[in-house]
């Protein structure tokens, strides 16, 4: 009978398994941090589980939906609301990348939290609920609960297991956030209330006729709470701090999922409900992510803590999405998409080496290390491929998505397009030198002679249970580079239409959700049956 | 109708009365009494239209505030008193409208 | 006699309206006297049960009342009206429960407590009724002189007498400009009518002749209902009477009046000054604007949470108030009775937990809940729980309440009012979140916690499942709202 259930909703149970999940947990005693952290584990590994092997076997219905779970849900002072969850090509591989990663950090981070872990275990299976939720939900209302509800766990995650400024970090982390969303919840009341519900569709076709000077205004209010979450320069302050201070999951999940969801934002709902305002925007769009790219790789450049250079080559990384997305070409969003998921296997896969070297030296200072490789060749090994990836060299996944994205902005066709693209492609350079260099400093030379030294502390190299955290994401780093249609392919229909949609001349209703991306194979009942 | 027109000026004179008295005095007892004028005035207003519209509801609200206006008294009073039996003292300092 | 005749039958027609109110009146009067009598020195603490059930059983009669209107259009029972006396009812229980630790710690029990709050429960019950700007001046007036009495209760203490006295001093004069406005109002239809129906017809032909009239009558009644709810600039004597009060009485006055007082700001302004609110909206709309805006920024400075809540309390006002301006008695009065509703499940879990730590002279600085999380789990959850729901952070209960009030604000064109309202709500968030990161992200004292009262328990426990179950069926409540509230 439950298999019955999760066949027929299957998004509802990704959503609101892990929900509850967590919330069990949390209701475990303390001294039971260990069964927590199992429970946790398996929970997150049996949903990763289901998801791969449910969604893998999904064809998508000639909507170009995979899998649809719609229905009413309530009126508010006279506006629907629809529960209405979705899972197609935008979101595909976002959501297996959720469910692949967060077991994934779980493991890797097995022994890294000293107090309080199961707790800490219990929050991570609630966030990931919250995420998937907001990657599935297609009623913005949803949408909007979802993103909310992100930000308690993440909070408490940084507040109570974070370094030593973790209080302020988490204050700002929640209200920067907060104040992005808030802003944006008065547009998009404004618009539901011209609308007259809350779906994308509606809304679009309300926004044509509105004056355009609106649309910008509304476009800007749900640009910025995106750009927040992303986040672009100048709106990026805040995740320095939050991911210095925040536990090393926190980190991992910070940056492979979190983060996503502002470009993941943009592309669902702000750009194809303003489509004409969008379009307006794109050049300051795509110069402050040039600004990002280049500013974050230079203040890496600059870091004495090797997290804290992770943290602003995120900053540098997530410009590439946003400038993706401003170059209005299928090879840029598609590019952007791709860089996404990139984005969360390197970083999350970098931040978690960073973390697996602080749990034996207690110290990030740059300064402190040297001549690492000696020590730990494993790691070495690891850490050298993932910044490679990171840097994007041809092979790894670095090198597709930043290539793709540079050649959609090139060929934009924007006056600014070519230019932009050469400044950005500095970044990369940029990247590879604040990198290599971090590289240098940390793993090559003599080892570091003083007493108390970071190096002095590496007395044993990765165990097995880290390898095995390492190797699935290497291997996903090369599959990437080298075969990028597995993960291109599917996003590809549905950003094509898209964009089809964005740049027809006419103002007309907008639709979101491309009808003709596939030819009928499946509808969503009868794939639901054939996953029996 | 020029004496109506006197009515409401004469009660709103009481009226300001009522009011920068209370805004301005510190001795709580004579608060009290200016606020019985604000009070009063607004009687007046209430009499004297309910004349002019030749209707008894008027005067029954008039009746009704008085009544009001002693049981406001009494409590205000005990509230004095109290406070007077705590600092000895019924002026108040702190009871200043114009300071916040 | 057929005058008598009359009167008789006109009464046994109008009576079942206020059956409520009027049990809780007779009721309190007999528990004073001869009732007291009857009871020992030491068995004080028998009359909160008495009390309890006494306002349970006035709130069951007005739950049950008919609908309709009586006493010649001077009080009328609908859906709003109910639904308000049910807030009202609701805050009076909890206070009674809340009241318990601190009266008998500081062996303070007595039957007047217990019967000023009854006496003013039932003003409340009646305000919320009244269609007529006399029956609703002079509840106004029974709630009000009992809170007066109710803060300077502890007459042992300096702080609550002289809280006592500022708010009595303040309430006074705010009343006689509430009844001045009254007077001018009654001026203006040329001495006939003081019913709200009437009213609105009656204003809206006299414009053109006594257009500052109206203006004066409305501005004075405008500010006597600001002093009421402790809207910005009308607030000052709020801070202060709440942190003189006993802390029960506090969270009394946050909750029960406010309630009635915005029911009965909105059934006046919605529908007798509906037709010249040209007049209001904008003087409204700067209320609201300024609670918004110097509640939240007040209550970032507080150091004691009592100050804290009653500050934030102000801004909770600011906005409700855009329930009122609405200019719709039905829409806005939905939408403020689920903000009330809401508001007063996660103010009385807080305040439970206030009273709780504040028996051992903790509680009052925010410092005092440091490492609460650490020490009493469950006790920082429930916290927990209510602090956010405050602060609105969906999808907690407290969200889809804004977000009803926000809503409706849009829909009538305040744009500027809701974008303050909402960055207003983020400074809200940093001031409840910073009592949560208090008491979940910082080291522990010293010293063992005495375990809760099963009363405060009881509260707690309540408050916090009803938030929790509320959040769950959220969106549900909104609909739910709008059946109970048509009556």
């Amino acid at each position: 009978m439950l298999t019955n259930w999760i066949n027929t909703h299957l998004l509802t149970f990704l959503t609101f398994a892990p929900i509850l999940w967590g919330a069990l947990l949390l209701c475990l005693p303390e001294r039971q941090a260990y069964l927590a952290k199992l429970l946790g584990l398996l929970g997150t590994l049996g949903l990763a589980v289901v998801g791969f092997s449910l969604m893998l076997r999904l064809a998508p219905d000639p909507s170009g939906a995979l899998f649809l779970e719609h229905q009413p849900w309530f009126t508010v002072v006279g506006l629907p609301v629809d529960y209405h969850l979705r899972l197609d090509g935008l979101n595909f591989w976002l959501i297996l990348l959720t469910l692949f990663l967060v077991p994934l950090t779980l493991l890797g981070t097995w022994n890294s939290l000293k107090q309080r872990s199961g707790a800490a275990t219990a929050l991570f299976v609630m966030l990931e609920g919250t995420v998937l939720g907001a990657l599935f939900a297609q009623d913005l209302l949803l949408f909007y609960l979802f993103w909310e509800a992100m930000l308690p766990p993440m909070f408490f995650l940084i507040g109570i297991w974070g370094g030593q400024d973790r209080k302020y970090a988490a204050n700002k982390f929640m209200l920067y956030t907060l104040a992005g969303s808030l802003l944006w919840l008065v547009a998009l009341l404004y618009v539901a209330s011209h609308a007259g519900g809350f779906t994308p569709e509606l809304m679009g076709q309300a926004v044509t006729a509105m004056p355009f000077g609106t649309q910008c205004l509304l476009f800007v209010a749900f640009a910025v709470a995106f750009a927040i979450k992303v986040p672009l320069f100048p709106l990026h302050t805040w995740l320095p701090d939050a991911h210095t201070e925040a536990p090393t999951a926190g980190s991992v999940i910070l940056a492979g999922v979190l983060l996503k969801l502002g470009g993941y934002g943009l592309l669902r709902f702000a750009v194809p409900i303003f489509p004409q305002a969008a379009l307006h925007y794109a050049q300051p769009l795509a110069l402050l992510s040039v600004i990002a790219i280049i500013y974050g790789a230079l203040v890496a450049m600059m870091q004495l803590d090797i997290k804290k250079l992770v943290a602003y080559s995120s900053v540098s990384h997530m410009g590439f999405v946003v400038l993706g997305i401003a170059s209005f070409t299928v090879i840029g969003v598609q590019g952007a998409v791709f860089q996404m998921l990139n984005h969360g296997i390197s970083t999350g896969a970098l931040f978690l080496l960073v973390g697996m070297l602080y749990d034996r030296a207690h110290t990030r200072q740059i300064a402190d290390f040297g001549g690492v490789a000696k020590r730990m060749p494993i790691f070495t090994f690891f850490f050298l491929v993932v910044t490679l990836s990171s840097i994007g060299l041809p092979l790894t996944n670095g090198f597709v998505g930043e290539f793709l994205i540079l050649n959609g902005t090139y060929v934009s066709g924007f006056a600014w397009g070519r230019p932009m693209a050469v400044v950005a492609s500095l970044g990369i350079l940029f990247g590879a030198v604040y990198l290599l260099w971090m590289v240098k400093r940390v793993f090559w030379g003599p080892e570091n002679a003083a007493e108390d030294s970071g190096t002095a502390h590496l007395h044993d190299d990765l165990n097995a249970r880290e390898i095995a955290v390492m190797v699935p994401l290497v291997v996903l780093i090369f599959w990437m580079g080298l075969h990028h249609r597995t993960f291109t392919a599917h996003s590809e229909a549905t950003v094509t239409k898209l964009l089809a949609d964005i740049k027809a001349p006419s103002p007309r209703a907008v639709q979101v959700i491309p009808a003709d991306a596939h030819p009928a194979l499946h509808s969503d009942h009868g794939s639901s049956e054939e996953a029996h | 109708m020029p004496s109506m027109n006197m009515v409401l000026i004469f009660s709103f004179l009481l009226f300001s009365l009522g009011v920068v008295g209370v805004l301005i005095r510190r001795n709580a007892l004579i608060i009290l009494m200016c606020a019985e004028l604000m009070l009063n005035a607004a009687n007046i207003n209430l009499i004297a239209f309910a004349r002019h519209s030749g209707t008894v509801a008027g005067q029954a609200f008039a009746l009704l505030v008085m009544g009001l206006a002693a049981a406001e008294v009494a409590i205000g009073l005990a509230i004095v008193v109290a406070l007077y039996r705590r600092k000895n003292t019924i002026t108040v300092d702190e009871i200043h409208l114009l300071k916040g | 006699m057929p005058f008598a005749q009359s009167l008789l039958e006109s009464l046994g027609r109008d009576l079942p309206y206020l059956y409520g109110p009027l049990f809780l009146v007779f009721a309190a009067t007999l528990m004073i006297w001869p009732g007291d009598l009857l009871v020992g020195r030491t068995n004080k603490r028998a009359w909160s049960y008495v009390a309890f059930l006494v306002l349970a059983a006035g709130g069951a009669m007005a739950l049950y009342a008919p609908l309709g209107q009586g006493f010649s259009g001077m009080f009328r029972v609908d859906g709003l009206t109910k639904g308000f006396q049910f807030l009202s009812v609701l805050a009076g229980l909890i206070t009674i429960v809340l009241s318990q630790p601190q009266l008998n710690a500081l062996r303070e029990q007595t039957v007047e407590y217990y019967a000023l709050i009854l006496f003013s429960t039932a003003g409340m019950m009646l305000l919320v009724g009244a269609t007529d700007l006399v029956s609703m001046y002079f509840s106004l007036e029974l709630m009000a002189l009992c809170i007066y009495v109710l803060v300077a209760y502890l007459r042992h203490q300096e702080r609550s007498v002289e809280a006592g006295m500022k708010y009595f001093m303040l309430g006074a004069f705010s009343s006689g400009i509430l009844l001045y406005g009254i007077s001018l109002l009654f001026a203006a239809t040329g001495g006939l009518t003081t019913n709200l129906a009437e009213l609105n017809e009656k204003l809206a032909l006299a414009t053109p002749n006594h257009t500052l009239l109206v203006f004066a009558g409305v501005l004075m009644v405008l500010v006597g209902f600001a002093f009421k709810v402790a809207a910005v600039p009308f607030h000052m004597w709020s801070p202060d009477a709440y942190e003189g009060a006993p802390t029960p009485i506090t969270a009394f006055m946050s909750m029960a009046p406010k309630a009635a007082a915005l029911g009965a700001f909105v059934r006046v302004f919605g529908t007798g000054f509906h037709g010249v609110s040209g007049e209001w909206m904008l003087p409204i709309s700067f209320l609201a604007g300024a609670s918004m805006v110097l509640g939240n920024v007040a209550a970032l400075r507080q150091q004691s949470l009592k100050r804290l809540l009653a500050y934030s309390s102000i801004a909770h006002v600011g906005y409700m108030l855009l329930g009122v301006m609405s200019a719709d008695a039905q829409a806005g009065g939905q939408a403020i009775w689920l903000y009330m509703l809401t508001y007063l499940l996660m103010q009385s879990g807080a305040f439970a937990i206030l009273i709780h730590l504040q028996g051992k002279g903790e509680g009052e600085r925010i410092d005092d809940f440091r490492g609460l999380a650490r020490r009493r789990p469950v006790l920082a959850f429930a916290m927990l729980v209510c602090l956010l729901s405050l602060a609105g952070i969906p999808p907690l209960v407290g969200f889809f309440s804004k977000f009803y009030l926000f809503k409706l604000a849009i829909e009538q064109g305040h744009i500027t009012l809701t974008v303050l309202a909402l960055l207003t709500s983020a400074v809200a968030a940093f001031y409840y979140l910073n009592v949560v990161a208090t008491m979940y992200f910082k080291e522990a004292p010293e010293g063992e916690l005495k375990p809760m009262g099963s009363g405060l328990a009881l509260i707690l426990t309540v408050t916090c499942a009803l938030i929790l179950v509320g959040t769950l069926f959220g969106p549900k409540l909104l609909d739910w709202t709008a059946k109970i509230t048509l009556g």
